[in-house]
Order: C-alpha cells, then structure tokens, then sequence
C-alpha cells in the first residue's frame, strides 16, 4: 500500500517532466522547420552535439561544472532561507582571486599552485558571500538587495581588471594575460576536451548533501530556513547559522569561478559567467532544493545549452534564434515544475 | 415594540469535536450600542461570524427587522446591511486610506476618484470620523486604520456594525476616542455590537449588554441593571471550583523568581510593567488573565526570546536577565509555545527531525547528526505519546493541532527526563485540544511537578487552572495583580481580578 503510494509519487513527479520534454522538443522542430531549417536534422545535431558524442559530452561536462556549483551555492541558501542571487558577481569575485592567485604565485613550488589557486577562488567567492551574511546576521539587510549589488561591483572590478592592470596588450580586448599552465587544471578526458572541474563539482554535491543531512549544522540551518522562530525557541543560533550558510554558499561560487578560469578560459574573461547565477537559480528550483538532485538537472540544463547552441552549425540557425529556443525549452521546463507542484 | 434590527436564535455551531455556540440568542435593537460580554471561548467572536456571514451555523434562525433572512456569505451580510470590523484589520497597507474604504466598490470600470472621495467625504463629514484620505495606511497608527475599517464597513452601507474587541491594540487615549465616536455614529442612525471581555468598556459605552458563557446566552440586560460584580458572576458562573487534580506538593527552593520585570514590545508599549512573580520546586503556578495584559512577554521573557528593560530575572537563584534561549536550555528551562505552528514546529522537516529540536545538541553534542537516531526517538515518541501520522519520515506539517501538541509534549517531557529540567512554561497548552488529549497533557504537566520540576501555566482557561495550581496570579495590563492559594480559590474573586477591578 504505502510502497504502491510511493510509486504512484515518483511518477507524479516524472510524468510532467517527461511530457515537458516532449513538448519542447515538438516546439523546438517546429521553430527551426519555421525558421527554414531541417528539423529531423537539427533533432540529430542537438543530441550529437550534447551527448551522443564524445566531444559533445566533454562540453557538456564542462558546462555541467560551473552550473552544478552555482546551484548548489544557491540550495544553501535556499534551506537556510536565504536567495542568494548573487552567485554570479561571487562567480567573478572567485575568479578573480583565483587568477591574482595564480599570477603571484609563479615563485611557488608547482604542485601547490592548483591548490592553492582553487582556494583562493573559494575563499574570493566567500569574501563576496560573506558581506550580506554579515549584514543579514548583523542588521537583517535583505540579502537580495546585496548581492544583486554586488553583482555589479565584481562584473565591474573584472572589467577593470582585464582592461587595466592584467590586460593582455596583444589580445585588444578585455582580456587578462593566460595564467602559467601550474595553475591549470588538468584534463579529465583529453580527447573530449573535458576538465577536471566536473570531479570537483560532483564532490561539492555530496559535501552539500553531507553538510545538510549529515551535520548538526545542517539540520539547524534547514530548521532555521523552515521555520526561523520555531527554530529560535529550539536553540538554535538562526542568525549565525544563515549567515555562515551565505559565506558557504559564496565559497562554492567563487570555486565556480576559479575553475571556469583555470579550467576552460585559462585568463580571467568579461562575460566569464553567461548568467549562470540565473540558471542556477532555476536548476536550484527543479531540483527541488536537493543537491543530489542538482546533479541531472544541472547536467540536462548543460547539454541543453550545448545542444541548442550546436544549432548555428547544423542546421545554420543565427544565434538570436538559438536563444529563442532556448528560452522556449526552459519556459516549457517551468511550467512541468508548475504542475508537478500543483498536482494533487 | 417593533421587532428588534437583529434577531439570532438557537444558533448552533461546531467545529470537529468542539461546539463553539450551543444555541445562542442574540437581539439588537436598532440605534444602541450593544456590549457583548464573555470569557474567551464563550463564543462571541463565533456567534458575531455568523451574522457576518462568515460562519454558517448547523442550525438557529437569523432574522433581520422581523424577517427571516438567510445568510450563506459575507456578500449576503453586507447586503442586509452588516458589517464588521475584525480584529486584526482587513486593509492594504500600501493603498491610501481613500482606496481602501472604496476597495471593492469603485462603481464602474472607471475610477472616478473625484466624486469617491466626495462620496466618503460626506460620509466622515456625517458619522464623525475624520481621516487622512490620501495617506498610506500602513503609515498611519493602528487607531486610524480601525477608523478607515469603519468607514469601509459604513461605505458598503452597513447599518448594523460589528466591533470584534476593537480596543485590544489601542492606547488608552484611542479607546477613548473610539468610545466617544461610537457615540456619534448611533445618532447617525447605526447600531454597534462592541464584543469585548472588559468590563469597564461595557460599562462605559454601552446601553444594554448581552452576557455569553460556553455558547450561550446568559442574560440580556440595560446597563442600568448591570454592575461589576453581576456581570463577573454571568460571565464566569457561581459553580464552586472543580476539585484540584493534584495534590498539593511541599514547594522547594525558587527557581523562577521575578522582580518588577519590565518588557517593552517593538512598538515602544511596556507589556510587562512591574511584573512580579516566584515559582518554586514541585509547584505548579497559573497566571489568569484576559489575552493581551502581557501573557505572550512573559512567556518570552523567561524562554528568554525577549530581554526585560528593567527589572530582576532569577533562574535557580542565578541572574538571568541578559541569557538566551541556549542559556535558558542549559539552565533546564523548556518550553510549550502559545502558538504550535508559529513557534513550535518546523512543517516541511519530518516528525523525526521535530521530535529532537531543541534537545539534538544533546543527541548529537559532535558535528554528525544522524537521521536514524532521530528516526528511533520519534518511533518511540509516536507510541508513547499517540502522535497519530503516517511515521517519522512525514512532514510535520501534515499533522492535525492535537498531535502536534502531542508531538511538542514529546520533546518537552522527553527532554525533561534527559536534563532533569526545573522549569517548563506552558502557554496555553490545551487550547483547541480535544478531551482525551487535555487530559493526557494536564496528566503529563502533574507528573512532571511531582518529580520536583516547577511549572508555569499560562492559560486563559479558569478551569484548567483551579484544576491544576498551587496557587494563581493574575496578570493585568502587564504586572500580577492579584495572587491566590489554592484555599482561597474563588472564580468570583479571581474573575474579577481579571477584569481589572480590585481584589476584594
């Protein structure tokens, strides 16, 4: 009975993201048969381009790391009650650190360069976290004012950076000099371009999960996100426990950023984060605030990603389009999690 | 006589297991102010509901100028010309005071905010009550957004207006203001049920006051016949006290022990003012009192969720006025919040992950919490304790009022067997509760005296107390007025105390 419950559950929670799948991809043929393109074609392209190949896979990997990470910075917050929509001005702010990290450090012995360039993206995504988590704990400043603003002091300082004192003078655009290859990391999967980012990011999934479930200092933070005046007459340090989670939840943004650089982009770029502290947003949603769960979504919004961008080569789609159908698919998801939700 | 404006008779009404009105009758006549007296739960509130149109009753009779009427929704009320002003105030709080009393009757699809606001103008201009208009009203204090709700009611045409405790959130200076504006709005030509458990209030303003106890009718009568000590004996009934449940224990050392304890609530109003009070080992002391005179302070202050502004706070003999919450737990103080869903229980973690907060720092005094630990404490407090759910992994939110209560009780009483706890403050634990679940809770609060801990029961319900205490203080506007042994238990002395008038 209760087993036959469960299942009946389980598809309740399947069936509308099967059905939106479905639906996006019928809307995703009819745009490109619209826009003059072959759809069956493009159909073809976009699985080959994501997943059914190994370079395909190897992008979506790398694309799954940043994606995952944000995510789980923004479930963090989400079970201490906290939106830290922030994560992409603490993306930049670990890159940063990471990049000056690696730029000073060329007298350091090799093998500790990763390391310590990896950290120093931790602990720049943490600095830029901890400024609402300290606001919030301190004075109870809404966090979303603060990290959306602070969002644009890093999208700022980035640009300073990689325009003034690190630009690299031969490039002619806001780029910073390449790192030295100490700082980078190593391949996962060579022949498919895939870093080891993906390693780090699937660790920080169970390290969240851990955390969560497996800590004391998870279950008061969910007790203080679930409800932070029941949890206050229960002991527990509500204040502190938000504030600490903001910092976490920063720290594993800025390891987004520090992999980003020293795993794809090897310098420090303008437009590091296409608005990946949105989609983890998103992903954080679908996934229910469960970082395992983070882990397929993440993975199916990266292959997504890859896929419709492989669009412009297959079928010759402009890339204004490929946002379109992107913005399709994701509107389709959205709406699944609508009735998923609103099922009985 | 010409039949009464309102006539309510038999109404009957129950909620699951509980009745709220068992038959209760009411008339209003038309042009009075009509005071509508009661302890809480004598179905006032309930009663006023359902003329309302917010209730429907499972039986009784309305009707209105003689005629039967028949009032299925608020909609209907207010086309009979019914309207009520509800404690906690239906407004908008970023709309201006003109927006909201035209809410919902804009008159067509076209604002036409000109001749609205002459409309509104005209009726303050003809009912006495003058407010800023164009104000937002989340800015104005709280004494004029009741206004604005009575212009609202008064702008939908309301000839009868129903005030549900309308002072409880005034300063003496408003309920002053509002008294005499009550005035002004009869000799417009609208009648006022004023709901209110104070006695002075009805004394002042009313001209014939109805009586209500356990959801009936007690007494109809003019103000001429009424006089405090007739109204407290309606009101709390001349039955003797019911035997004590408990015997009485040999108190020991203090362990809660306040001194002129002053609280000052975020609105800069001192809800305890001089508030004193000892609670010894093995005793089990009520605080009485009407809902408002500082009962929710003084659970916080000694849960330790609110600091006292002036004034002593001992636990177990030690200073304890700047200690928190964590403090108060390590000292053996526990807690059964007023309100379950606000401030006791966590709804989208599961039964398990309830039943240990406030004690799994204890469990699990490492970094590692470990669900399965939690899992075998909540399987043996779901037996112990009859939570009635589906097992440890359900959401708490799930559950119904009573076995959430049962569920608190598990962490409380549990908690007190781990820490030899010494205090534990109960504000109203069996509120809403049905009889067996009462019982079981009054059983527990007995047996924990009886193993030397100290209780502090706060309750509305006069029952409960003679039942269970040593001995009764009864808070009014914030400090004890009036304290009694059990020898002296008397509801008369007690009820009276409670409504503001001296001990005899």
């Amino acid at each position: 009975m209760t087993t036959e419950a469960a299942a009946r559950g389980r598809w309740q929670v399947v069936w509308p993201y099967a059905g939106a799948l479905a639906i996006a991809l019928v809307l995703l043929a009819a745009l490109v048969a619209m826009l003059g393109g072959d759809a069956s074609q493009a159909l073809a392209g976009l699985v080959r381009a994501s997943l059914g190949s190994g370079a395909g896979l190897g992008q979506t990997l790398n694309k799954t790391t940043p994606l995952l990470l944000g995510s789980l910075a923004v479930i963090l917050g989400l079970r201490g009650g906290v939106f830290n929509i922030g994560v992409d001005g603490q993306i930049y702010a670990g890159a940063v650190a990471a990049t000056g990290a690696a730029f000073l450090l060329w007298t350091a012995p090799k093998a500790a360069v990763l390391p310590v360039v990896l950290l120093a993206g931790l602990a720049g995504g943490a600095v830029w976290g901890s400024l609402p988590g300290v606001l919030r704990a301190r004075l109870g400043v809404s966090e979303i004012f603060v990290t959306v603003m602070l969002n644009f002091v890093a999208v700022f300082l980035v640009e300073y950076l990689s325009t003034g004192p690190w630009n690299d003078p031969t490039a002619g655009e806001a780029i910073t000099r390449a790192i030295p290859p100490e700082a980078t990391l190593p391949y996962l999967w060579p022949r498919a371009g895939a870093h080891a980012g993906i390693l780090l990011a699937l660790a920080a999934a169970v390290g969240v999960w851990w955390l969560l479930f497996r800590t004391v200092f998870g279950y008061e933070l969910r007790a203080a996100g679930d409800n932070p005046s029941a949890a206050l007459l229960g002991g527990v340090p509500v204040r502190r426990a938000v504030g600490v989670a903001l910092v976490a939840s920063g720290g594993l943004a800025g390891l987004a950023g520090a992999v980003e650089v020293s795993g794809f982009h090897y310098r420090l770029i303008l437009g590091l984060s296409p608005g990946y502290g949105m989609m983890a947003i998103l992903i954080a949603v679908l996934s229910r605030r469960h970082p395992v769960l983070a882990v397929p979504a993440a993975m199916g919004f990266a292959a997504l990603l890859v896929g419709t961008d492989s669009l412009q080569r297959s079928v010759g789609l402009p890339s204004s389009a490929v946002f379109v159908v992107q913005a399709v698919v994701l509107l389709v998801l959205l709406a699944a999690e609508g009735v998923r939700r609103g099922a009985p | 006589m010409s039949p009464p404006l309102v006539r309510l008779r038999g109404v009957y009404k129950r909620f699951g297991p509980v009745v709220a009105l068992d038959g209760a009758d009411f008339e209003l006549a038309a042009g009075e102010i009509h005071g509508l007296l009661g302890e809480n739960g004598a179905g006032k509130t309930t009663l006023m509901n359902v003329l309302a149109g917010l209730y429907r009753a499972d039986a009784g009779d309305l009707e209105v100028l003689g005629r039967p009427v028949s009032i299925r929704e608020p909609r209907d009320a207010v086309q009979l010309g019914v309207g009520m002003v509800h404690q906690h105030f239906e407004l908008v709080g970023h709309f201006t005071a003109l927006e909201n009393v035209i809410l919902g009757r804009e008159g067509s699809a076209w604002l036409r905010p000109d001749r609205l606001r002459r409309e509104v103008e005209a009726l303050m201009e003809r009912v006495g009550l003058a407010v800023p208009l164009d104000r937002r009203v989340r800015d104005l204090p709280v004494g004029v957004q009741q206004k604005v709700e009575i212009l609202k009611a008064l702008y939908r045409g309301a000839r009868v207006l129903i005030l549900d405790e309308p002072t409880t959130l005034l300063t003496p200076q408003e309920v002053d203001a509002l008294l005499a504006s009550l005035r002004t709005l009869v000799e417009a030509g609208v009648s006022v049920v004023f709901i209110t458990h104070k006695l002075h209030e009805v004394l002042r303003s009313c001209d014939r006051v109805t009586v209500m106890r356990r959801g009936r009718r007690v007494v109809t009568v003019d103000r001429r016949e009424a006089d405090p000590v007739r109204l407290v004996e309606w009101m709390v009934g001349t039955a003797p006290p019911p035997p004590p449940a408990r015997e009485a224990t040999r108190p020991g050392s203090p362990v809660l022990e306040l001194e002129a304890v002053r609280v000052v609530d975020e609105r800069g109003v001192a809800v305890l003012d001089g508030c004193s009070l000892v609670v010894r080992e093995g005793e089990l002391v009520g605080v009485a009192g009407v809902s408002g005179n500082g009962q929710q302070a003084l659970a916080a202050v000694v849960a330790g969720t609110a600091r006292p502004a002036a004034g002593v706070l001992r636990i177990r003999g030690r200073p304890a006025e700047r200690h928190g919450v964590l403090d108060r737990m390590r000292a053996g103080v526990l807690t059964i919040p007023e309100d379950r869903l606000r401030d006791g229980i966590l709804p989208r973690m599961s039964v398990a992950e309830n039943v240990v907060l406030g004690r799994h720092r204890l469990y699990f005094p490492g970094v590692r919490y470990d669900p399965e630990t939690s899992r075998r404490l909540a399987r043996h407090a779901i037996e112990e304790f009859r939570i009635v759910c589906p097992g440890p992994d359900a959401a708490a939110g799930q559950l119904s009022g009573g076995n959430l209560q049962r569920l608190i009780a598990a962490r409380v009483f549990d908690a007190a067997r781990e820490r030899e706890a010494r205090l534990l403050v109960a504000h109203n634990p069996t509120r809403g509760l049905d009889v067996p679940s009462t019982e079981f809770l009054h059983a527990r609060l007995v047996e924990f005296c009886a193993k030397g801990g100290a209780v502090l029961l706060i309750s509305e319900d006069l029952d409960e107390l003679l039942k269970l205490a040593d001995r009764i203080g009864v808070l009014y506007r914030g400090r004890v007025v009036a304290e009694f042994a059990r020898e002296q238990f008397d509801r008369y002395a007690i009820g009276r105390a409670m409504t503001g008038g001296v001990p005899a």
